[in-house]
């Protein structure tokens, strides 16, 4: 891969490492250095990546990396401070859609970051299970099961639920019981 | 036996009795299978697909409206020069071949 064809593969990718980054630290300020550091180590290790496969997934890896074990400390310092992106991101789309995508950031925002960071590139991002167990160093199943505690966390959350038509199954309902009684559309 | 008792382990029945149906519905929804699912606590609520749906729509509104925020001009600029400096460096490496 030539110097010019890597440098493409790269900038295409912008917009989503500073989308992971954000869901990822919770600060769009700490997004941008994180993507920055991330195409700098990207850059630098060039020879590493192996044409042919996920781009995304190799860079999401070394951003990820970046994250832990530089940006963790500081990213809570960023929200104890500032608040995060969530309060702050101006958002598009109708006035409804923009209360519900704030209030679901806040929710997100509310996870523990091994739930986040999976449901994030599983949910959103295009990447397989399969890259996601490999960016994160775990099993597919632990990926599986965080992805699952990760969207009964969001329903609590956000107070979703709503099984009525499915009869009245113990671990079904529980859910819906722990969530309240408002339904989806509410 | 109080009638009382009666109907409550006829629901227990009616319960067992549709458990493999609920089974394959769990297999569905959930990622894990039913048995790892009940070692974690928070497994065990199987989420209407529905709120699945919810959440996934919620997810991708929430990224891709991260996605197509506009991109600042720094990393277009820290790249062209990654770009330039490794031009430059191979150019004075081929100087340095040739001289």
């Amino acid at each position: 891969m030539s110097a010019a064809d890597f440098k493409d593969g790269l900038i295409a990718e912008i917009p989503n490492l500073r989308a992971f980054a954000a869901s990822l630290s919770g600060s769009m300020q700490l997004a941008d250095d994180l993507v920055q550091d991330t195409l700098l180590k990207a850059w630098g290790n060039a020879d590493k990546f192996q044409p042919g496969t996920s781009l995304r997934a190799w860079l999401f890896t070394i951003l990820r990396n970046t994250y832990y074990s530089l940006y963790r400390k500081r990213g809570r310092e960023v929200q104890d401070s500032e608040g995060t992106y969530a309060d702050r991101l101006a958002t598009h789309g109708n006035q409804e859609s923009h209360l519900d995508l704030a209030d679901f950031r806040k929710a997100l925002a509310k996870l523990p970051e091994e739930q986040r960071e999976v449901l994030i590139m599983v949910g959103a991002t295009g990447l397989s299970y399969e890259e996601t167990a490999e960016i994160c160093g775990v099993a597919i199943g632990t990926i599986k099961s965080r992805v699952n505690r990760a969207r009964a966390r969001l329903a609590e959350l956000l107070s979703i639920g709503g099984v009525d038509d499915l009869g009245p199954d113990r671990r079904i309902t529980a859910a819906v019981q722990r969530a309240g009684p408002e339904t989806v559309g509410s | 036996m109080c009638p009382e008792l009666h109907a409550v382990r006829g629901g227990l029945d009616r319960q067992n009795a549709g458990a493999p149906m609920e089974r394959g519905i769990m297999n569905l929804m959930n990622a894990d299978p039913p048995e790892a699912a009940r070692a974690e606590p928070d497994d065990e609520a199987v989420l209407d697909p529905r709120v699945q749906e919810s959440i996934g729509r919620s997810l991708k509104a929430h990224y891709d409206d991260l996605v197509n925020a506009p991109i600042p001009d720094r990393f277009l600029v820290l790249l062209a020069q990654l770009e330039a400096t490794e031009r430059r460096l191979r150019t004075e490496g081929d100087a340095d071949e040739r001289s």
